[in-house]
């Protein structure tokens, strides 16, 4: 059975028109006026247990209204959610979800300020009503993974970004929730604490099975964690499936990039590859782009090393982030 | 509620009683600060009662009027130690509303709970000294009687009953914060109307008469004057009874409509968003 499923979910916020102004601000507290702007238009799929889903779109594509529609904190308009059998958002049948989850948001801390994590920790063991020995194993192995020890008696208040990102992953684990929503949990982090992080998601993926549903808008994080995304664009999905798929479809595109210590006429390519390569000029640096499916990397090469006196040359794949930039631009997949 | 609830809130009280202590310097602040105001009170009213014409004013004497003045003022700390108004404003100014319900906990018993945790910690850090100062201090200058065991006992009592009627309604005002965001503001309005009807400024007798009648039928006098007046020894048996009873509606009353105006939000929460 599949752990959470989708079936055409809607949601519309209705907001006030506001008037500018002072006069305008007490105009909209008497008017019944509202916009309505839907959030999120029709949205379907489900996900298996143990599944690690990207779930990505541009700013404000809706990401975040189905997250917290999830967790059941945001009810559908219209459609249902199902979480491993519950909707999430209804009152009598959220008591069996939310022992079942965990919540990331990157943006905010769900822990208790003045607390050392320590306690905060223990505070959760008591809601969650978590067997002694149960909690003993988890906190031992979350705390090994996340490197906790260092600030586990400081206050929350205290910690740096990094550490306070670590404590709330922490504290959405230590229930041993079978899912784990990640709303950006790598916002703002420096390079070594986010591998860490990612580092520890996979460890925690690996031993608890859990279903992880990450946005982030970083397509490392992606290519690191996920087999399968989900492309969200202005509250419709453009693309669900695995991530290799996505590779495909778009092409194994190489870039190669080479500067010359002379002027070098771009037409040899038009004359060799007859339109099937991209050539740019930018800075005095050229670059290729091109299809590894239709031409060989050794041609492309062998002309460029013919014809031009190369000074330097690199390499590059298409990376997800380029994938995805375009999607968004084109607004198809 | 079932025991292994209670477990689960507990656990907010500790936390409310170690946060309380995480601050301890600026308890200490308000210690100071309330050892001077219970001073200037002390000669304020020494000099109305040499300026008076006789020795009793609207009933009582000097010493009875100085005694419940300072009871009441420390009295103020443990019941108005309630954090609520702020835990629910700026959850509410901060948009935290919404992922406080992933827990699966109460949200006003939360509150009520950490609420109870700095009742806690100011009955540690702010109570105890002030109370037992004051009392030598009337003791050994005015020789006012320390109040006897049994005074005390029904005191706390009443006291923790204030208390909850004190969190309900600061907890009802935060609420206000879904449709101002001036809590600064709400928090002054909210202080010096409590602290004047609660009868910790001045005991009701010296209300008119048509107020001090209203007063009787609204929760605040509840809250200060009530277990003063216990302490005090003014108060026994059917009287007692009855306003222990005063007590008792006005919290399951405030409770209630904590919970309904609560699931009001929660529901408008739910569906219009955070």
């Amino acid at each position: 059975m599949a752990m959470i499923e989708l079936r055409n979910v809607k949601k519309c916020f209705k907001k006030p028109v506001r008037k500018p102004g002072i006069l305008g601000m007490f105009k909209t507290l008497f008017s019944m006026k509202y916009t309505v702007t839907e959030a999120v238009k029709d949205i379907s799929f489900s996900l298996n247990e143990g599944e690690i889903v990207g779930y990505i779109g541009a700013n404000g594509a809706g990401k975040s209204t189905t997250i917290k529609m999830m967790c059941g904190i945001l009810t559908p308009t219209s459609g249902e959610i199902y979480v491993d059998g519950y909707l999430p958002y209804d009152p009598k049948q959220r008591k069996h979800v939310l022992g079942k989850i965990g919540v990331v948001f990157g943006q905010r801390t769900q822990l208790w300020w003045d607390l050392p994590l320590v306690e905060s920790l223990t505070i959760l063991k008591q809601i969650y009503d978590i067997k002694e020995s149960d909690y003993q194993e988890r906190f031992d192995f979350i705390k090994e993974v996340l490197d906790l020890t260092p600030f586990l008696s400081q206050p929350v208040r205290t910690l740096s970004l990094g550490q306070r990102m670590r404590a709330d992953l922490a504290a959405s684990l230590i229930h041993n929730p079978k899912i784990l929503f990640l709303d950006e949990p790598t916002i703002g982090l420096d390079v070594l604490v986010k591998d860490k992080m990612i580092q520890a998601i996979k460890d925690i993926h690996q031993r608890y099975h859990t279903t992880i549903v990450l946005t982030t808008h970083n397509m490392d994080d992606i290519t690191d964690l996920c087999q399968r995304v989900i492309i969200l664009d202005e509250g419709i999905i453009l693309y669900d499936g695995p991530l290799k798929m996505l590779k495909n479809k778009f092409g194994d595109i190489r870039h190669i990039k080479f500067t010359c210590k002379e002027k070098f006429d771009t037409n040899v390519f038009k004359h060799h590859f007859d339109g099937l390569c991209d050539v740019v000029l930018e800075d005095e640096t050229y670059s290729i782009a091109f299809d590894i499916s239709k031409i060989s990397i050794n041609q492309v090469l062998k002309v460029i090393l013919d014809n031009a006196s190369v000074s330097d040359i690199s390499i590059v794949e298409n990376s997800l982030e380029s994938i995805v930039k375009t999607i968004y631009e084109t607004k198809k997949y | 509620m079932k025991p292994k609830n209670i477990k689960k809130y507990m656990a907010f009280s500790k936390a409310g009683i170690l946060s309380g202590f995480a601050y301890k310097f600026s308890a200490f602040g308000w210690l100071l600060g309330d050892a001077i105001s219970l001073m200037i009170l002390y000669f304020l009213w020494k000099a109305i009662y040499q300026n008076a014409s006789s020795d009793v004013i609207n009933g009582m004497t000097f010493e009875e009027m100085v005694s419940y003045l300072i009871y009441a003022r420390i009295g103020t700390t443990l019941v108005f130690s309630t954090a609520s108004f702020w835990i629910i404003g700026e959850d509410i100014y901060e948009g935290n509303i919404a992922i406080s319900l992933i827990r699966p906990i109460n949200y006003r018993y939360r509150l009520l709970a950490t609420s109870f945790g700095n009742f806690l910690s100011a009955l540690i850090l702010m109570f105890v000294p002030l109370m037992s100062l004051s009392m030598l201090l009337f003791h050994f200058t005015l020789e006012i009687p320390i109040p006897g065991i049994l005074n005390f006992g029904w005191f706390f009592a009443s006291v923790i009953l204030s208390f909850m009627i004190a969190d309900s309604l600061n907890f009802l005002i935060g609420e206000m914060a879904l449709f101002t965001n001036a809590l600064f503001g709400l928090m002054i309005i909210k202080n010096i109307t409590l602290s004047f009807f609660s009868g910790s400024l001045l005991p009701s007798s010296f209300f008119p008469n048509w107020l001090e009648i209203t007063m009787k039928f609204l929760p605040f006098q509840s809250m200060i004057e009530t277990p003063i007046m216990i302490l005090m020894g003014k108060l026994e048996g059917y009287q007692l009874l009855s306003t222990f009873l005063m007590q008792f509606v006005w919290v399951f009353v405030l409770n209630a409509v904590c919970n309904l105006s609560f699931n009001a939000m929660k529901k408008r929460v739910v569906s219009v968003g955070g």
